[in-house]
């Protein structure tokens, strides 16, 4: 059988990405969850299907940051980037490196997962 | 001693010490010649007695003898034999001293002889010279011996010749009457030597006493010589040098005799006198050294003793005043006056010190006190005036200074009297009794009562609500003679309403002059205007300080809101996976739920605490002290700035003293200091390349106060921006209002710590350091 697509999640807030994790999960995906960009790049395999879900106010190497060295690399990786505050610098430079979509908190619940389940196709 | 009081006496005239006539050499000289008039005088008169006595005998025993030879001449002749008539008288010749010794008939024809050549001759011719012409043997003495038949023994006359004549019957007795019949029988007798002999044994014997008697002369001499001469010739040495003044000379004569008791009558006279010289030298020197000039006159009023204090003060010399008449010290009005006074001291009555106006040498007058007594000798009678002075005019002159300053004293003490009256600080006397004795205007004003409601009364009774509070104070101040200085009194409203007032008090120990504490002396200063200006003060900064928080707060809502989105956003994601799994109820999602579940209700609490957190930061409440763990306060800050911290990519790194000790304070106000502090070095390092951002907050004890220093990791604060950094208003921020710190600061001050900002622009960062009492300190 086919690998499961997974979902990559970075949050540095151990409840958002606790919360995140526990309801995709409810709708029964497969859920990776990374506190942080140096983690997950750590760990990223490109065969691995999925897409990610990053917030992008990250200690160390910031979401954006790492969405930059994802593009560098050609990596064909669909991203959701959760913004917390609703910067327009960090939506159109997020836009401008192709991000699938960009969600501002707070984002309801069931969004996210249609957001999700629409990124993993 | 430079100067006698009286002029020296001339020395006695040297005495002649020369001895013209030494008793030792005359007495034995005397005795010597007293015994030689008596030996000669003796020797003459024994001679002359030893003659008569000698004759005297020679007479007797002559007379003896010739009676004897007599009878036996006149037996023989009656018998006629001659023979034996010329052997009696030839015996006589067997004595030397018999010069002849013949019987002659009444022819004076030599019948019988001693020498038998005489026989036959006549008796004038037998007779040797120079007895033949002597009347004794004449033919008249003959016959006038014969005439009356009686014997008869003369002396010849020449003191040492005795010649006796005795009749012998040479016929029948019965012829008796015929004288014809009667022969003579001579004898002549020289009893020289017998003299000689007798003469010489006296005179040996004179001359034996002559010899003992200058043997003698010459001991008593010698004893005269060593036992009473010499040491009366030491004694008169001794007294010559007495007499010169040496006064520590002794005799050293022992013994038991009179010129060792002389010796020592005289050795104890010279120490009497010792001790008496010292005690008069003593007395000239005091009469030399006292400042009074001292003069003593004879009753005439003749100057006998002028002391070097009079010659200082009138101008005489000892010389000029000694024998004067004690008048050339007065000038001529008060000649009089002094005549007086001296019959004064006469009367025995004591005079009083005089001031009378007295001339000096130079004629100028000097003003003194002068004292009169009279001097008395042993039997009472007066032998003078003693007259002591000394120059008034400076006393009279200091005096005068005295009463001015006396003045001068009199006002100045009434200008403080009217200060202390009058001071718009309160201020009292307070006996050990704690009783008013003094009290001010302004303390009765304090207390409420007039001044004459203090005086005398006890503290207890005036001030009976704050006694129990102040009397301790002062009883510690009378038992430790220390003073206690700006106490704090507070007093409550009289009557139960309004505001309580503040004192500052200080209360000082008033000591006499044996360091006992006789009172206490108290400053009282109302300080309730300047309490009540503090409190509005504390007010308005307390006001401030809120203000501050709020604008802090509005500085950081977006952090926050994004803070309490965190769970909320949390929360959402829970409830719909809770929502999703309940519907789907797949197997075992029951438990999935529950757990779920269990996490909500932890992100709730959690936006229920930062909710909580803020609410207390902003929270406007009165200044509230209480003990506070700094490092609990610490802790409570980070969390809150936690969300700040990540926005602006800064770690917080904590490094704790665990045994830091509590501070008293308004945790809030100390809250928002430490607020001010992070945020500062976050927002210093802002702009910085992410990872290289960091605060370090450390807490630590230094010197026993708590102290927290903030440090971060930017470019740092040159030197001359750190004091423009505490002023109000400055600020480098585009927003916000520049009173942080300054409000930081008043805060701190208001806590009695400090703050200080050590940094350089030298990249190595900012330090700002707090720093408080601790707690235990304060108590």
């Amino acid at each position: 059988m086919a690998v499961p697509p997974t979902v990559f999640v970075i949050d540095d807030d151990p409840s958002a990405l606790s919360s995140v994790c526990a309801l995709l999960t409810a709708f029964g995906m497969t859920v990776k969850p990374f506190d942080s960009a140096e983690d997950f790049l750590a760990d990223y395999n490109e065969l691995q299907p999925g897409c990610l879900l990053l917030d992008v106010q990250l200690q160390g190497i910031g979401g954006l940051d790492l969405l930059r060295q994802l593009r560098r690399n050609q990596l064909d990786l669909s991203v959701i980037v959760i913004s917390g505050n609703a910067d327009k610098q960090v939506v159109r430079t997020a836009t401008e490196l192709g991000v699938t979509e960009v969600l501002h908190k707070p984002v309801q619940p069931h969004d996210l997962v249609d957001v999700v389940q629409r990124a993993l196709g | 001693m430079n100067d006698r009081s009286t002029p020296t006496r001339p020395l006695q005239s040297q005495v002649d010490s020369t001895i013209q006539y030494p008793l030792r050499i005359l007495l034995p000289l005397s005795l010597m010649v007293m015994v030689l008039a008596h030996t000669g005088w003796s020797l003459f008169s024994n001679r002359s007695q030893i003659v008569n006595s000698t004759n005297r005998e020679a007479v007797i025993v002559l007379r003896r003898t010739m009676s004897q030879l007599a009878g036996s001449l006149e037996r023989a002749a009656r018998r006629n034999e001659l023979s034996t008539m010329q052997y009696s008288l030839a015996s006589l010749g067997a004595d030397p001293e018999v010069k002849f010794a013949v019987l002659i008939d009444e022819e004076n024809d030599v019948i019988v002889s001693m020498r038998r050549a005489d026989v036959g001759h006549r008796f004038a011719e037998s007779v040797s010279q120079p007895y033949r012409e002597s009347p004794i043997l004449d033919a008249g003495a003959l016959a006038r011996v014969r005439m009356s038949q009686i014997s008869s023994t003369l002396p010849f006359g020449d003191g040492h010749t005795i010649v006796g004549i005795h009749p012998v019957v040479l016929g029948a007795k019965t012829d008796r009457i015929r004288p014809d019949h009667l022969g003579l029988f001579v004898v002549l007798r020289d009893i020289r030597p017998t003299i000689q002999r007798a003469t010489t044994a006296v005179s040996r014997q004179a001359v034996g006493t002559l010899v003992m008697s200058c043997l003698i002369a010459i001991g008593l001499g010698l004893f005269f010589h060593f036992r009473i001469a010499k040491r009366l010739e030491r004694l008169e040495e001794m007294t010559r040098m007495v007499g010169a003044g040496n006064l520590t000379v002794r005799t050293g004569i022992s013994g038991g005799d009179e010129v060792a008791a002389l010796a020592r009558s005289l050795d104890r006279m010279v120490v009497d006198r010792d001790i008496a010289e010292q005690t008069l030298g003593l007395q000239a020197m005091i009469l030399a050294h006292v400042h009074d000039a001292v003069i003593s006159t004879d009753l005439n009023g003749n100057v006998e003793t002028w002391n070097s204090a009079a010659t200082r003060l009138f101008g005489y010399s000892v010389e000029e005043a000694i024998g004067r008449s004690v008048d050339f010290l007065y000038f001529p009005d008060n000649v009089v006056a002094w005549k007086e006074q001296v019959m004064l001291p006469r009367a025995e009555r004591s005079a009083d010190d005089l001031q009378m106006r007295l001339r000096r040498k130079d004629a100028s007058a000097v003003l003194v006190s002068l004292r009169l007594s009279l001097m008395n000798a042993d039997d009472g009678r007066p032998i003078g005036i003693i007259g002591c002075c000394n120059d008034i005019t400076e006393q009279k002159e200091i005096e005068a200074k005295l009463s001015e300053s006396e003045k001068l004293v009199r006002e100045k003490l009434s200008e403080l009297e009217h200060l202390y009256r009058t001071t718009p600080i309160g201020l009292c006397m307070m006996d050990t009794e704690l009783r008013y004795r003094r009290i001010n205007d302004e303390l009765a004003r304090i207390n409420g009562l007039p001044v004459e409601a203090h005086l005398g009364r006890p503290l207890r009774e005036v001030l009976p609500d704050i006694a129990d509070s102040i009397e301790p104070l002062y009883r510690e101040v009378i038992e430790t003679g220390q003073a206690k200085r700006s106490i704090e009194v507070e007093r409550p409203p009289v009557d139960g309403h309004g505001q309580s007032s503040f004192f500052l008090a200080s209360y000082h120990p008033l000591k006499d002059d044996t360091g006992r504490v006789r009172g206490v002396s108290t400053v009282v200063k109302d300080v309730s205007e300047r309490r009540r200006a503090e409190e509005r003060l504390r007010n308005n900064e307390t006001q401030l300080a809120h203000v501050s928080r709020l604008s802090t707060m509005g500085e950081m809502v977006a952090g926050i809101a994004h803070e309490i989105n965190q769970p909320l956003y949390a929360i959402a994601n829970y409830a719909a996976a809770c929502e999703h799994l309940s519907r789907r109820r797949e197997p075992g999602w029951e438990e999935k739920v529950q757990s779920v579940m269990g996490q909500i209700a932890e992100q709730a609490v959690r936006a229920g605490e930062i909710i909580k957190r803020v609410r207390g930061f902003v929270a406007n409440t009165e200044s509230d002290y209480c003990p506070i763990d700094l490092n609990e306060l610490i802790r409570d800050t980070t969390k809150l700035l936690s969300f700040e911290a990540k926005r602006l990519g800064a770690t917080v790194s904590l490094e704790l003293d665990a045994a830091l000790p509590p501070v008293m304070g308004d945790a809030i106000q100390i809250q928002q200091v430490l607020v001010n502090l992070i945020r500062n070095a976050f927002e210093a390092m802002d702009g910085q390349v992410n990872g290289k951002n960091n605060v370090q907050i450390r807490s630590a004890t230094l010197d026993g106060d708590a102290s927290v220093s903030v440090k971060d990791s930017g470019p740092g604060i040159s030197s001359d921006m750190v004091d423009q950094l505490k002023e109000p208003f400055y600020t480098t921020k585009e927003h916000g209002l520049g009173m942080g710190l300054a409000i930081s600061q008043t805060i701190v001050a208001a806590h009695e710590g400090h703050l200080e900002i050590r940094s350089d622009a030298d990249g190595a960062g900012a330090e700002f350091c707090i720093r408080f009492p601790a707690l235990h300190e304060i108590c």
